[in-house]
Formats: structure tokens, C-alpha cells, sequence
């Protein structure tokens, strides 16, 4: 019983069943331990790899520098920032917004950093379900490539307070 | 104060149940149920919030709800029930007193008191930061001052377990090895020991941070090792669970472990490897390498999902040779088709086995890796996985044993048999539904913590694929269903607990 | 008299709670914490360039 002490000797080969079970399991489990990395390195869509620790007011300098260097146009207070092909974007995230609307082009590649002014926000790109966690005080840096054109949305996926459900931010790609 | 060496002897099992023992088993279950019910009404409030059929809650007391609902379930429910659960695997597993029953009575006070306090601060909106609590969203001090009490006093339950261990091994009350159930609640509490040392190291600091004693602190570290405890802790959980598992294939069909060595091998690779897997969390963060990524998320080498693989053989099998010495012998199947399916322990065992595994483990090992956390960070999937997990596989599991606990420990009749018969289904039903609705929405983009998907008071408008909201309409239905069958679980083991007969000394009698 | 049978090694490995303690703290302390709290002590930290903004 496994309630009781088991007999003085237990360490028994195991029966042909359990060994074909383990075998397989482990089989598969060393699979997974190779898929992983090799789709790290082969594979195109990956997190972070640039470890950066930035401070919240160095952020906001630089992303209002891109801001005012780059905007076309305001939406709802929002401003709307088209930047040139290949360039460092700059994606704020602040209670209750993601600062600014961006107009991006197809099949270029950006690199995004994205911060956060005060707490934790989640990055989700929707209707594509992507998501990163952004953390204040450090640099999510990504390069991004859009490969379809539309309206994408971003929505905030970590709590942030009361009006975290607000919290909604644009890509526009075109 | 009872005698320290007072006890009787059980007429089912033959074991010694000391009185000390006895009564603190009893109060840190009797605790747990408690907080099960708290967290349960939060579940429906919760629940029905997030449907936009019916949006019952306001923004502020929805995200103050959720809060409480991670901690009383997560935590407290699961954690007083644990301890309860270790001091039985020590004592009355090993037929041996237990060491200092008035510092168990201690720790019980300190977890009380921290429980407690982080509810009163929960429930008057003074900690709206919910479970996670990531700085520098901030509570108010006394929010982690009761966290750090809860710690500690499960800490000190845990070395009251091992002293246990110890004076039974010195009084020579079993003989060879411990038994089995004892041997996993063991790798259950080595585990629990990182993770209540995890909570410590981050929440002393939070806590004086919060005083402002201390004004940097990295939320990103605070992440690392806040992680440490909220997903470690889930892991004592898995342990005991499947200690648990072991012990009511034994009370229910005298099942008895096929090999004792794959057995305690598979605990021995969860007390090596499972605590590693608290990095699920992390993978989408920014600053931390891909290589400690890696090498942690999958549980180095996947050797941990091994162990689960392996109980996930050896439990049926227990079942089936047990079965089969029985006489149920005919085809493949008349084994289980035979099994005790009216016993809740049996069934609560299986649905249990069943939804940790395909549902809650899966889901798990798959948004476990490097590349597909980013499809399911932080959406309602996930939130569907831990469900599958901690729900429907560890909750499912403990409300099985109660009901053996209560004639057995705590020697009083079940008052409504039938209501016990039937709730493994009605709350396993509500579970799958649950998970499955979750799984849905969130792999379509919905995201956990979050009051209106409608999305109506955004400045820029936006709405999701309307799948979405059918797929959280079937959470919904799950919510109902579960919350229905936690009721009745609450219903039936506080009634038999304080109202049942109460059995004669030698009465066998298990249901 | 029969020789005494020889207890595995494993067996006795895995009836010393202690020893096994040790290993299930030691481990995802240093794979895990340890690891983890070095990454971010020795992560590098954007700074501005002197003079204005660019």
C-alpha cells in the first residue's frame, strides 16, 4: 500500500510496459529539449534577445524626440508618427495609453523599443495575438517586420490600475 | 491542553491517530474550507463580471474581487489544506507523535493572522494590486506584512513536517523506507520550502519598500523572484497532488504502487527540477537572456514533464492491477468499467488525473516554451491552463480526500452522501468548461484581469472577433456550474463536520 | 545464514530526506535566482548622449 512502508528491498527492475511508457516519454521530452533552441535560432519570431535597462525619464525624452521629429497627424489627442523605413520606433506605454498611433510600412523592418512610464503594461497585438510584457525601467527591444497591411490594435493584457480596460493603442500599416 | 502521546487506533487502516495531530489537522482543514467558500463567491462575482451577457460588477470592486480570489483560493484555501495534508502524511502515515504541536499551533496563528490581514486590506480596496501584486503598483503596507506572516507560518508547518520525520525515524515507528504518499508529500514540502524562501526574499524588501524605507526596487527582479513563489507554489501543489492521487487509489480500490521505484523517481524529479519552471512567466520579458530562458522554462530538459508522464502511467495502472486481482477481468476495459465511479474519491481522482492532464498540462508544457508565450502571455488562455491545473486537478483532488478525512480523521458520518456522490462530476463538468471557455477567448486575443472585452469605455474603439464572447459565454456557464458544485462541497463537509453522527470507536466505516 | 542482500544506492539516496533538501533548494536557487538576479545586475544601462536631444 502506499500508505505503509514499502518491503525492505524496492529498488526492482521495472515490468516491459513501464519501460516501453518511459522510454517513449522520454524520447519526446528530449525532442522538445531540441525544438526549442533550434527554434530559436532558426526560427523568426522570438522574443527579446538585446538586454537594456533604460530609466522611465530617459525613455520619455527619446520617445518624444521621435514623436516630434516623425508626427503627421493626431487622432483623439493621440499623435499619429510615420517613420522612416528601417528606424528605431519608440511605443510608450503610460496609464492609460500606448503613446503614439504609428503608420508603418509593409515588409520593412522596424526595431521597437518598448517601455513603460510607470507600472507593468502587457503589449497584445491584436487580431494577430501577440504579446510581450513591458516593464518600467527596461527596454523591450524587438524587430519587427509587418507582413500584412490594415489597422492592428493593441490592447493592454496586464493589470494597470482602474482604467486598464481602456487602454488601447494603434498600428496602421499600409 | 490534550496529552501529547494520547491516541487511538484507526479500525480501517490500523494507524495511530494521536489527538494533537488529530486536532490540528482538523483546524487548518476546517480553515481551508473557510476560504474556499470566500474564494467561491468571489468566483461567481468574478465570473458573471467578465460576461458581457451580464457585467454585474463595477470596474473598481471587479479588479478588488479578482484580487481576493487569487489569494483565498491560490493561497490560503491550498496552503492550509496542504499543511493539514503534511501533517497527516507525517504523523498518522508514520504512526508517530508530532514533533511541537504547540509551535504547529503557532504556525497555524501566524497563518491565520497574515490571511486575515491581507483579506481586511483586500476587501476595503487598500490592495487592489491582485495576486501578482508586481511593484510598483503599491499596497499598502500591511497587505505584504500579512503575506509575510502567512509565509512564515507555513514555513514553520513545513519544519514541523520534517521534525516529524525525524522523530519518527528516531523512534523507530515504521520500519525500512517511508511509505509512499509520505515520500511525495515530502518532495511536496522540500518544494515548498524555495518557494516560501522566494516569498520571503521578495516580499521583506516590497514590504519596506512600501514603508519607504527602500526606494529601488527592479520590477523586473521583483518579477524573477515573485515567480519564484506564485508558480512554485502551484508546484507543492502538483506534488501533493499526485501524493494525493496515490492515496485515494488505496482507500478506494486498495490499488498499491506497481513499482515503488518509478514511483519515487518521479517525485525525486520534481524535487530536482519542477521549481524551474517558475520562468513560464517570464519569457516575453525584456533584459532576461534567451538562454535562461530556455534552460529553466523547460524544466531543464523536460526531465520534470517526465515525472508527470510517468505518474500519468503509473496511477491507472495501480488501478487496473488492483481491479483486475478483484476479478474484473474481462476485455480490455471491464477494469474500469467496474471501478467504484459512485465513491467520490474515485471519481474525484479520476477527473482529477484527467483534467491535470489533458487540459491543465498540456496547455501548460505547449505556452511553456520560448516561442508560443508570446501567442498566450498573459491572455485568458492562460488563465484556462492554471484552472486546468490548480482547480480542476489539485481542488478536485483535496475535495475527493475530505470526504475520507471526515470519517476517518475527524470519525463523524457524512451528512448528504448523495450531494458528495454527485459533486466530483457537477464541479469537474464546470471546470472543463471553464478551461475550455478561457482557452478559447484567450487564444483569440482576450486578456486575463480585464473588466469590459467590449471594450466601450476605450478612447479608440476596438472589438474582438465575436467568438469571443461565446467562448466566454461557455466560461460562464462553467463558472455557474463549478460555483454550484464548490457550494456543495462546502455544504457537505461543513454540515458533516459539525452536525454528523459521530462514529463509535471501532465503527469501520468508510461512506 | 543468508548474506545480507546489499541496499541500492538509490534507495538510500532516496530515504535521506536531508540530502534530498539540499538538492531541491540548491538547484532552482542557482539555475533560477541566482542566474536570473546576475542577468539583471549585469544588464547594461541605456544612457543619453551628452548635450541635445537627438
Amino acid at each position: 500500500m502506499p500508505i505503509t512502508s514499502p518491503e525492505k528491498y524496492w529498488w526492482k527492475p521495472a515490468d516491459k510496459e513501464e519501460k516501453i511508457w518511459i522510454s517513449i516519454s522520454l524520447l519526446w521530452c528530449l525532442v522538445l529539449t531540441v525544438m526549442m533552441p533550434l527554434m530559436h535560432f532558426i526560427g523568426t519570431q522570438n522574443p527579446s534577445v538585446n538586454p537594456m535597462r533604460i530609466k522611465p525619464m530617459d525613455y520619455r525624452t527619446i520617445s518624444e524626440a521621435f514623436i516630434e521629429k516623425y508626427k503627421v497627424g493626431e487622432e483623439k489627442g493621440i499623435p499619429i508618427v510615420e517613420p522612416p523605413d528601417g528606424a528605431d520606433v519608440y511605443l510608450r506605454a503610460q496609464m492609460w495609453t500606448w503613446t503614439p498611433i504609428l503608420k508603418l510600412k509593409k515588409g520593412v523592418n522596424y526595431k521597437f523599443h518598448i517601455s513603460s512610464q510607470d507600472l507593468m503594461h502587457g503589449f497584445s497585438l491584436q487580431p494577430l495575438v501577440m504579446n510581450f510584457q513591458i516593464v518600467p525601467g527596461h527596454d523591450n527591444i524587438l524587430n519587427m517586420t509587418p507582413t500584412s497591411a490594415g489597422t492592428f490594435h493593441i490592447i493592454c493584457n496586464e493589470f494597470c490600475g482602474i482604467g486598464h480596460h481602456t487602454m488601447i493603442g494603434k498600428i496602421i500599416v499600409s | 491542553m490534550a496529552n501529547e502521546l494520547v491516541f487511538r487506533t484507526c479500525p480501517i487502516t490500523g494507524k495511530k491517530v494521536y489527538a494533537t495531530t488529530q486536532n490540528l489537522i482538523w483546524i487548518n482543514a476546517v480553515t481551508a474550507v473557510v476560504f474556499i467558500l470566500i474564494g467561491g463567491i468571489m468566483a461567481f462575482l468574478v465570473g458573471m463580471t467578465r460576461w458581457p451577457a451580464v457585467h454585474l460588477l463595477p470596474a473598481d470592486l471587479f479588479y478588488r474581487f479578482l484580487t481576493a480570489h487569487g489569494l483565498n483560493m491560490l493561497i490560503f484555501w491550498i496552503i492550509f489544506f496542504e499543511i493539514a495534508g503534511l501533517y497527516f502524511g507525517s504523523s498518522v502515515l508514520l504512526n508517530s507523535r508530532l514533533a511541537a504541536p504547540k509551535i504547529a499551533w503557532l504556525a497555524y496563528i501566524l497563518m491565520l493572522v497574515g490571511a486575515v490581514l491581507v483579506d481586511i486590506m483586500v476587501f476595503t480596496g487598500k490592495a487592489t494590486v491582485m495576486f501578482s501584486s508586481y511593484v510598483p503598483l503599491q499596497a499598502d503596507p500591511l497587505y505584504y506584512l500579512g503575506i509575510i506572516l502567512f509565509a512564515v507560518g507555513a514555513l514553520i508547518g513545513c519544519a514541523i513536517f520534517f521534525g516529524t520525520l525525524a522523530v519518527a525515524k528516531a523512534e523507530k515507528t515504521y520500519e525500512g523506507s517511508v511509505p509512499l504518499v509520505t515520500f511525495g508529500l515530502a518532495a511536496a514540502a522540500i518544494i515548498a520550502v524555495f518557494t516560501l524562501a522566494c516569498g520571503a526574499i521578495i516580499f521583506i524588501p516590497t514590504f519596506l519598500w512600501s514603508l519607504g524605507l527602500i526606494t529601488n526596487l527592479d520590477p523586473a527582479v521583483y518579477r524573477l523572484i515573485f515567480w519564484g513563489l506564485g508558480h512554485a507554489s502551484q508546484q507543492i501543489n502538483v506534488t501533493a497532488m499526485v501524493s494525493i492521487w496515490y492515496l485515494l487509489a488505496a482507500l478506494t480500490v486498495g490499488a498499491k504502487p506497481v513499482n515503488e521505484k518509478i514511483c519515487r523517481s518521479a517525485f525525486f524529479l520534481y524535487i530536482l527540477f519542477i521549481n524551474l519552471a517558475s520562468e513560464h512567466h517570464l519569457l516575453t520579458d525584456p533584459t532576461l537572456s534567451p538562454y535562461h530562458k530556455m534552460a529553466n522554462t523547460s524544466y531543464f530538459m523536460y526531465l520534470a514533464v517526465l515525472a508527470s508522464m510517468i505518474h500519468a502511467l503509473a496511477i491507472p495502472m495501480t488501478v487496473e492491477v488492483a481491479q483486475r486481482k478483484k476479478g474484473y477481468t474481462k476485455g480490455l476495459f471491464e477494469w474500469l468499467t467496474k471501478a467504484p465511479w459512485g465513491e467520490p474519491g474515485f471519481s474525484a481522482m479520476i477527473f482529477s488525473l484527467f483534467i491535470f492532464g489533458f487540459i491543465g498540462g498540456i496547455t501548460g508544457v505547449v505556452y511553456g516554451t520560448e516561442q508560443l508565450s508570446i501567442k498566450s502571455h498573459n491572455t485568458w488562455a492562460l488563465t484556462g491552463h492554471f484552472h486546468g491545473t490548480v482547480v480542476g486537478g489539485t481542488t478536485l483532488a483535496f475535495m475527493g480526500l475530505t470526504y475520507y478525512v471526515i470519517p476517518l480523521i475527524f470519525r463523524r458520518e457524512l451528512i448528504g452522501k448523495k450531494l458528495a456522490v454527485a459533486q466530483p462530476y457537477i464541479f469537474a463538468i464546470g471546470i472543463i468548461l471553464i478551461a475550455l471557455g478561457m482557452g478559447g477567448a484567450g487564444t483569440l486575443g482576450s486578456p486575463r484581469r480585464h473588466w469590459d472585452v467590449t471594450f466601450a469605455d476605450a478612447v479608440l474603439p476596438f472589438s474582438f472577433d465575436p467568438a469571443v464572447i461565446f467562448f466566454t459565454t461557455i466560461a460562464a456557464i462553467g463558472v455557474i456550474t463549478a460555483v454550484t458544485g464548490g457550494l456543495m462541497y462546502v455544504g457537505v463537509s461543513v454540515l458533516s463536520v459539525f452536525f454528523g453522527r459521530r462514529l463509535a470507536p471501532n465503527e469501520a466505516k468508510m461512506l | 545464514m543468508p548474506e545480507e542482500k546489499k541496499i541500492s544506492a538509490w534507495q538510500v539516496l532516496y530515504d535521506d530526506i536531508s540530502m534530498l533538501f539540499v538538492l531541491g533548494v540548491v538547484i532552482p536557487t542557482v539555475l533560477y535566482v541566482i542566474w536570473g538576479v546576475m542577468e539583471y545586475a549585469f544588464a547594461p544601462t541605456f544612457s543619453l548622449p551628452p548635450g541635445p536631444t537627438p
